[in-house]
């Protein structure tokens, strides 16, 4: 077993947080009128992919897991919530808290840029790796053949863990990637590629951790992907129904709720008796409370502005400021 | 004096190359075919610094590229090739929306200290796209006209801790000229004056410099005194150097090779003109002159951009103006 058990319940607490930052962020966007990106039942893929790395690794978590690989990488609520509400970005450090910066918005982009900071690691002789998310959709892109077809050549200590929810934006796999089979893309570049269940917390850190040894010991990139499914519509609220553009959505959707990562989790915390319903219960109370304060924390710092424009021209020749 | 020695332009580039990575173990070639290239930069580059310094790819360059950007990011300074300019586009999602965004969206915490070389010109892939890129904040764009320029600048690229692209004019690989023995940089930013004049000022980079000076001996059998100012750098281009220049002449010929629209000469002549000072000493109309809005191939290049006659054609043209 790859997760120890006294670290299991800290896990399982960081999933908890995502799922309650994401449960409450879709309520109060929904509710003022604007969207939310939900990684909605995506807890073990990314969790499991982020949890526990060394202080230098670097981690690349695709756009709609941001969030969640913040949390994942153990930093507090307000960091990941500063970042998302326009108030001044906390993940400025980015060597210190070793999360790759969110510049621009092309998720494929990402992979390319992943495996040079992997190069780094290898020209320098050490032995940090980078672990990069992307989604389904990014298999699509350009950056995303190009940028692992390079990690392979040139054998960089890069994981790739594409969280496979089935759908891009209202375009379901069978219309982008004929094989909906995004670890079988791996073979081309003659990597490994993996697929495990992706809302079983256990299989995603087994196949991860597998991934991170190979890149450490000089043996280059592997694919991870995560099968899940999209619990929601691509942004919340999301005006179109899934139904629409995934005949059978809805049923299939309850068929992965009886999956939900967290549950599964929990059932091991019970069964081994780690943990008890009430402490469970509790756990959720408390975290609930931590984002409350967290949120209206950072609500009620000052927003960016101009100053802040100001301070970017200054870098922007870099050896500013 | 400075000792110098008689230098081609593609062999101040290798130059710079070899000295700049003895210099510092983080510097490191990337690119397509750098191993074993029969481009004069690279040449022996392999032999002496060994694999993990001089890297070769697939034929990727958006992953070229990105690749160095996120090499820059952790500690590296890449000196990617893109082989020729003409191939820029392929990257442009990652020199446009990553590579300097990284440095003001972290507010400096996050650095890319990286160098874009590339080629252009003459053959297959003559395009430049000098005037695309100088459009991205945070970017500096360099193009030396002499092997003293190429190899000091070149140096200077390659300590910068921003993005620079580097264009390299395949036409002047082969042109001699003096370059210290000595190790010595070029600063990025400021112009050159290559010939005094007072009565107009042409602003020229790259090849365009030697064809405005021959145009300015043209001129001057003519009863016209020719200022030549080499831009040297296009971004941050020496604004201060060409306004001292309007202040003698008065008059303002921009001349580039890439294209006009939208071409880095019209943001160089709206820049100085925007400036009420500067405005006011102009004698007559700015003019322009740079590569006609067609596709650019080898079999019409000299037909598409700038020669020097029609560089001489622009210089009388805003003589004549009242």
């Amino acid at each position: 077993m790859t997760v120890k058990d006294d670290e299991l319940t800290d896990i399982y607490q960081c999933m908890l947080r995502c799922r309650v930052m994401d449960e409450r962020m879709t309520e109060i966007r929904t509710s003022r009128g604007s969207k939310w990106l939900s990684s909605l039942g995506c807890e073990a893929a990314v969790v499991g992919s982020f949890w526990g790395l060394r202080k230098d690794d670097i981690l690349s978590p695709h756009y709609r897991h941001y969030a969640c690989g913040l949390l994942a990488r153990g930093l507090p609520y307000d960091v990941s919530l500063a970042q998302f509400m326009g108030r001044r970005p906390q993940v400025r450090r980015w060597a210190d808290y070793g999360m790759m910066p969110r510049v621009a918005g092309s998720e494929g982009s990402y992979i390319p840029i992943s495996a040079g900071v992997a190069l780094a690691s290898k020209l320098q002789g050490k032995d940090n790796v980078v672990v990069a998310g992307c989604g389904d959709g990014s298999t699509g892109l350009g950056d995303f053949h190009e940028g692992l077809n390079l990690a392979a050549v040139l054998d960089l200590p890069l994981v790739l863990v594409s969280v496979n929810n089935g759908v891009y934006m209202h375009v379901p796999i069978e219309s982008f990637l004929r094989t909906g089979d995004v670890a079988g893309m791996a073979s081309s570049y003659g990597i490994p590629g993996v697929a495990v269940n992706g809302n079983d917390l256990f299989a995603v850190r087994r196949a991860v951790e597998d991934a991170i040894v190979r890149a450490r010991a000089g043996d280059g990139p592997t694919l991870v992907e995560c099968r899940t499914f999209r619990m929601g519509g691509h942004w919340e609220p999301d005006s179109v129904d899934p139904e629409t553009y995934m005949p059978g959505w809805r049923r299939e959707a309850e068929v992965w709720r009886a999956r939900d990562p967290l549950g599964l989790v929990e059932r091991v915390l019970l069964e081994r008796e780690m943990c008890s319903e009430k402490q469970i219960t509790k756990m959720r109370a408390d975290v609930t409370g931590e984002f409350e304060k967290a949120y209206a924390a950072v609500e009620s710092m000052p927003a960016m502005g101009a100053e802040d424009v100001a301070e970017m021209e200054n870098h922007m020749f870099g050896g500013g400021g | 004096m400075a000792k110098t020695v008689e230098t081609t332009f593609g062999h101040a580039l290798h130059e710079a190359l070899r000295e700049e990575m003895a210099r510092d173990g983080a510097v490191f070639a990337i690119g397509e075919d750098m191993r074993h290239s029969s481009n004069e930069p690279m040449a022996g580059l392999v032999e002496q610094f060994g694999e993990n310094r001089v890297i070769d790819t697939p034929i990727a360059e958006s992953s070229i590229v990105g690749a160095a950007i996120g090499a820059a990011m952790a500690g590296m300074r890449p000196v990617a090739e893109v082989m020729y300019a003409e191939f820029l586009p392929m990257a442009a999602n990652q020199l446009a929306n990553y590579a300097s965004n990284f440095q003001g969206r972290t507010y400096g915490e996050a650095t890319v200290p990286m160098v874009v070389r590339t080629r252009f010109g003459r053959g297959a892939h003559s395009h430049v796209y000098d005037s695309w890129f100088a459009h991205l904040p945070g970017w500096k764009i360099v193009m030396p006209s002499t092997p003293h320029d190429a190899k000091g600048m070149l140096k200077s690229a390659i300590r910068e801790d921003c993005p620079v692209m580097f264009f390299e004019h395949m036409q002047l690989y082969r042109e001699k000229g003096p370059v210290p023995v000595d190790d010595y940089t070029v600063p990025i930013g400021p112009a050159e004056v290559r010939r005094e004049g007072s009565d107009v000022t042409v602003v020229a980079s790259g090849l365009m410099v030697s064809r405005s000076l021959a145009a300015a001996e043209t001129l001057a059998g003519e009863g016209i005194d020719t200022e030549v100012i080499d831009l040297r750098t296009l971004k941050p281009w020496d604004r201060d150097a060409v306004a001292r220049s309007l202040g003698k002449t008065g008059r303002l010929v921009v001349v580039h090779e890439s294209w006009t629209t939208g071409g880095i000469g019209g943001e160089i002549v709206a820049r100085l003109m925007e400036d009420a000072d500067i405005f006011s000493m102009m004698r007559g109309a700015p003019a322009r002159s740079a590569a006609l809005d067609v596709p650019v191939f080898d079999g019409l290049l000299e037909h598409i951009i700038p020669d020097e006659r029609r560089i001489a054609d622009a210089v009388r043209g805003v003589i004549k103006t009242p």
